[in-house]
């Protein structure tokens, strides 16, 4: 039994972050299933935006920042929370920066700013295009100088709650092959996106949704679960992120006809129009025939080996790793990657989530909901920056006037029954085959397009799949550092999460963001307006809605 | 195609000690060693364990030997790296297996830990100070590294001195070290020195496991070291002894015996105003005139290695103009930090490779993988800084015996045999110059009855290089006895190879492990000296005994 006033599951940058702040006041330890430094938030490319002293001299404002945003969520962020997020940027960036992250710069000496999909203005703040990983760095940083309690590689197996109320939890810890119970007053969900559940995705193996799908069995709803954002130029067939930063800096878009296609779908903006719209032409160029062999380029050749080679490096080095293609002399092959999502469980901009008392929720595993419908470029990273900073001073203000409460009895032995019952079962299933079969058939079910046919037989898919889980077989039956026992726990969290993606997306008859009905086109504000609540029901997800908070801006079309 | 795959296992809960299982996959076109993990483990063997997240070379999960080197599994084409179709896979080592793939990595995270990694601010200041874009670039270069610790599993130090740093907390402590926000400087480069800074030998292991190509040797070591001789921590009382005698001789070793140089009296005369050896023992025009530069070692200690390279050439009817005065390169001095008095030696060897230059001679040949490396690589930005254009063709010996084999004009034919069985030893230096070990490997199967064992494990020390010898003799003599050991467990009667320093090294531990009553039965051959055997020895100038 271990005991903190305060646990963080997960250790990437939204969960640090609230830990470094809740560390001030509290005693608070973060739980991770890979070490801090492996977190996916190091992925992150391309920059984090935050209008800025230097952005306002070409025109730019937190007006602007928040309406591009609203706008780039097609109306269904919260409006109170975006405010929040645009305004509060400004100084969280100043945070970062004194801690030491290494932000590019002008040659003034100023922090550097880039252009972004969606955005208005050059407001994106980057180092190189490697800034999730410098700022994913410079938390760990922090985390070492102030001492915070870690325990890194242990999965989170079970949330214990009680009368509505956070008790604790059971993780294994890997390395030593235990089981262990924590109690806690509060927990913080930063647990991450779950893009895992698809097959062609920029996340990386460890994006299972493990807290969606730990706080939807224990009663909390999940929110805006259809609205998973693909990302326009994933790396042909690996589906590995190349940076919107390489559009940014100016890469063009090439169809099988050479021709710049972005030109008949966003005239304006062309390639940086909105993730959205840029992953349905790609998408579109490509089921129309006029792709090559099923993906699209992505022609860096005319920014010159120069600029390549100083601020796409790490692009340089993926598409050489994993393709074995020289950009600065070939363009790269590229097809939509599911990417970022939206959707999560749901909390307040204090980072509150309702239904439970005592957990909280941060980052990209959360639905706050700042991006709606669909996410800008450069939001991410600020979203687990501000909201973790939030989530961290609320949950231990919360901590500081609640006392600890008991553990309900034989949670352990119920746990390790559980998962005793699961690995030494005389099932012969092969759980990688089930993951194949959820991942393949989500990207063409319930991807880019989507449609209630497909929907549906996603539905039952699901069903047979849970049904062939409970005979999964297990090769490996020992408890230290079960990799097979960690993959099968996160199968199961991907299965009961992805029902509810299916189910929000086969209500929700109309196309919204990254939500695009083929059979429903338009966005309907009339009807569709509003969030989606999944709830955990004995026969598969109950649905239910809330309303979007609206300040100031009422929906309009939506233009690039 | 068909690819065996050999995996190291170990399962604490069912095993004793590791072993190696084999397997068979197929294995197409781009697909990674990750790849070829996940296949098996989903389709094979479910128990299979390795650590692996992002699989886009971003989050460092995956470090794995390959063939014996660290690697990231995620980053690395399974069909580059089969050996006879196959491709072993072991976990990092310096680090416990705690399953499979999958080690402790916690001691680690500890060196970086003890290097204060943070940025440290003067508070008093509201806002902290700008940094230019430059000094951005700079540290952000270095701040790549993902902790991988490929480069601490590969890091020659660290396997016979735990106390070391190691690569990857050297790079952090650069990160801070050298941004000048950070308070702490002097005292981050004072306590580096004290925790091995000068005990990496640069021999450049890390940068190859490196999966983000971080330059850690001139881009991080040896800047440190400047820093760390700016500041005033180094170099170490033994490093200045050294470079006392360089500065007072010229060179890096004093003279004991007859130098090389001194040895043809008769070969002397004088060349546009420099004194020289011109050697040309053959009959006939010569294919080719070129400029020797011995370097201090060869050419006061090893002298029959310099016979032996003159041998080489005339009996292939090249003419060799040799400098009586043989100018120390400077690479000590540079290899421990000290830049500020290199000016003498790049303007001195400056003037004489000039000579040659602006009269014909315009191929500089060097018999020392460390000065050609100093040469080819340090000069030219140094001598930009005093004004002068250091612009020449330097080569290596080997190097230019291979381009001469490829022209046709080395006479391979009738070499006589030397039966011996070997492995050739790949010095950091040469591979500093950018000379890949085929070079040297290819020549030397030329030669009949020479029997030469490849393992893969090559990139071991000699434990000569970076000051390390003088510095901390302890971990040099170490690291040579290591390398030697490891090529007699293959069954080879010696070394060969062609650099100086790793020759005196390999000598001193033969001769260390003779005096503890413990003789090797192991030998160090020159590389040159057996190829002068297998040319004959019968030049015109005799190996000199």
């Amino acid at each position: 039994m271990i005991i903190h006033d305060l646990l963080i599951l997960g250790g990437g940058l939204a969960g640090m972050r609230a830990a470094l702040e809740a560390g001030k006041n509290v005693d608070v330890a973060v739980i991770s299933k890979v070490h801090p430094l492996r977190s996916h938030s190091g992925a992150a490319q391309g920059g984090i935006a935050s209008v800025l002293d230097r952005s306002q001299e070409i025109g730019d404002s937190l007006e602007s920042h928040i309406k591009d945003t609203i706008k780039g969520s097609d109306y269904l962020g919260d409006q109170d929370a975006i405010e929040i997020l645009c305004n509060e940027a400004p100084g969280d960036i100043r945070i970062l920066d004194r801690m030491g992250a290494l932000f590019s710069r002008t040659g003034e000496g100023l922090i550097a700013q880039r252009d972004f999909g969606g955005h208005s203005y050059a407001r994106t703040c980057y180092a190189s295009d490697k800034t999730g990983h410098i700022l994913l760095q410079t938390l760990y940083e922090q985390m070492m100088k102030h001492n915070v309690k870690v325990y890194p590689e242990w999965h989170v197996v079970s949330l214990i709650t009680h009368e509505n109320t956070c008790r604790g939890l059971v993780a294994y810890d890997m390395a030593r092959g235990e089981l262990q119970v924590f109690r806690a007053k509060a927990i913080v969900f930063a647990t991450g996106g779950y893009g895992r559940a698809y097959g062609i995705t920029s996340n990386a193996h460890a994006n299972t949704g493990d807290g969606l799908a730990l706080a939807y069995r224990a009663g909390v709803p999940l929110q805006d679960m259809e609205f998973v954002q693909f990302h326009p130029t994933g790396l042909y067939r690996h589906g590995i992120l190349i940076t919107e930063g390489a559009r940014g800096e100016g890469g063009y878009l090439i169809n099988n006809d050479g021709e710049r296609f972005m030109e008949r779908y966003a005239p304006n903006t062309m390639e940086l129009a909105s993730r959205d719209i840029v992953s349905r032409a790609v998408q579109t160029e490509i089921d129309e025939g006029r792709g090559i062999d099923g993906y699209v380029h992505l022609d860096l050749r005319h920014l010159g080996k120069e600029l390549i080679m100083s601020r796409l490096s790490q692009i340089h080095d993926i598409v050489l790793s994993f393709s074995g293609i020289d950009c600065t002399r070939y363009p790269i092959p590229i097809q939509p990657t599911a990417h970022y999502s939206m959707g999560g469980i749901p909390a307040d901009a204090y980072g509150r989530v309702p239904d439970i008392d005592g957990l909280f929720a941060a980052g990209e595993c959360a639905c706050v909901s700042v991006h709606g419908a669909n996410r800008l470029g450069g939001n991410s990273l600020l979203e687990t920056i501000v909201f973790g900073r939030r989530a961290g001073i609320t949950a231990s203000e919360y901590v500081k006037k609640t006392t600890l409460r008991p553990m309900p009895p034989d949670t352990l032995p119920l746990v390790e029954h559980e998962i005793n019952l699961m690995m030494n079962g005389k099932g012969k299933e092969n759980a990688a085959d089930i993951r194949m079969q959820l991942q393949s058939n989500m990207i063409l079910k319930c991807g880019i397009f989507r449609d209630i046919d497909g929907l549906t037989h996603m539905q039952q898919l699901i069903i047979a799949l849970k049904e062939r889980f409970n005979n999964i077989g297990f090769r490996d039956r020992g408890m230290t550092f079960n990799t097979e026992l960690v993959e099968a726990l996160e199968l199961k969290n991907m299965l009961d999460f992805s029902e509810t993606i299916v189910a929000g997306a086969m209500a929700r008859e109309e196309s919204r963001g990254a939500h695009a009905r083929t059979d429903f086109l338009m966005r309907d504000d009339e009807h569709w307006m509003k969030h989606t609540l999944a709830y955990r029901g004995e026969q598969g997800p109950v649905l239910d809605y809330k309303p979007v908070t609206m300040t100031r801006y009422g929906p309009q079309r939506r233009m690039y | 195609m068909r690819v065996k795959f050999r995996i190291s296992r170990f399962n604490p809960d069912l095993d004793a000690r590791p072993y190696h299982q084999d397997l068979e996959l197929d294995v197409t076109n781009g697909m990674t060693i990750l790849d070829c993990l996940h296949e098996i483990k989903n389709n094979q063997d479910g128990s299979l364990t390795f650590r692996r997240s992002c699989r886009s070379g971003i989050c460092g999960s995956c470090a794995v030997r390959v063939n014996h080197r660290a690697m990231l599994a995620c980053k690395t084409q399974a069909l580059n790296v089969l050996i006879d179709g196959a491709v072993l896979v072991e976990p990092l080592v310096h680090l416990r297996t705690i399953k499979d793939l999958v080690v402790d990595m916690e001691p680690f995270y500890q060196t970086i830990e003890k290097v204060q990694p943070w940025l440290v601010t003067d508070h008093t200041t509201e806002e902290i100070p700008a940094i230019t874009s430059k000094e951005a670039e700079n540290l952000n270069r270095v701040s790549d590294c993902i902790f991988c610790g490929a480069c601490y599993s590969d890091c020659n130090v660290i396997d016979v001195d735990r106390s070391f740093a190691g690569p990857s907390a050297i790079a952090k402590t650069y990160r801070f070290a050298c941004d000048p926000r950070d308070i702490l400087g002097s005292e981050r480069i004072k306590h580096l020195v004290e925790s091995g800074l000068y005990k990496c030998p640069v021999d450049q292991e890390c940068e190859l496991a490196c999966p983000k190509g971080i330059s850690l040797r001139r881009d991080v070591i040896e800047q440190l070291r400047c820093t760390a001789v700016t500041g005033g921590f180094g170099p170490l009382p033994a490093h200045k002894r050294l470079i006392m005698s360089v500065l007072d001789t010229g060179a890096s070793v004093p003279v004991t015996t007859t130098p090389a140089v001194d040895m043809y009296k008769d070969r002397e005369r004088d060349f546009h105003g420099i004194k020289e050896l011109y050697i040309r023992e053959f009959e006939g025009e010569p294919v080719t005139e070129v400029v020797l530069f011995f370097g201090c070692i060869i050419n006061r200690r090893q002298q029959d290695t310099a016979a032996a390279i003159i041998n080489i050439f005339q009996h292939n009817r090249v003419a060799v103009h040799i400098p009586k005065k043989q100018v120390c390169c400077g690479s000590p001095f540079l290899r421990v930090g000290m830049l500020e008095t290199m000016k003498p030696f790049v303007t001195q060897n400056f003037e004489i490779f000039n000579t040659y230059a602006n009269n014909g001679v315009t191929h500089i040949l060097t018999s020392c993988s460390g000065c050609n490396s100093t040469f080819r690589h340090d000069y030219p930005a140094l001598a930009l800084e005093y004004g002068l254009n250091f612009d020449f063709r330097i080569y290596d010996v080997g190097e230019y015996m291979t381009m001469m084999d490829r022209d046709g004009t080395l006479n391979l034919n009738d070499m006589k045999n030397v039966a011996m069985k070997t492995m050739y030893h790949y010095p950091c230096h040469i591979r500093a110059s950018g000379l890949d070990e085929s070079i040297y490997v290819d020549l030397i199967r030329k030669i009949p009855g020479i029997g030469l064992v490849q393992v893969p494990s090559s990139g071991l020390c000699c434990g000569g290089g970076g000051g390390v010898r003088a510095a901390y003799p302890d971990i040099s003599d170490k690291l040579a006895i290591r390398r030697m050991e490891i090529a007699r467990d293959e069954g080879v009667d010696g070394l060969l190879t062609n650099c100086p320093f790793c020759i005196l090294s390999f000598e001193r531990g033969l001769w260390l492990k003779e005096n503890a009553g413990e003789a090797m039965d192991f030998r160090i051959f020159d590389f040159y000296r057996i190829f002068s055997r297998a040319f004959g020895e019968d030049g015109m100038v005799k190996e000199s005994h």
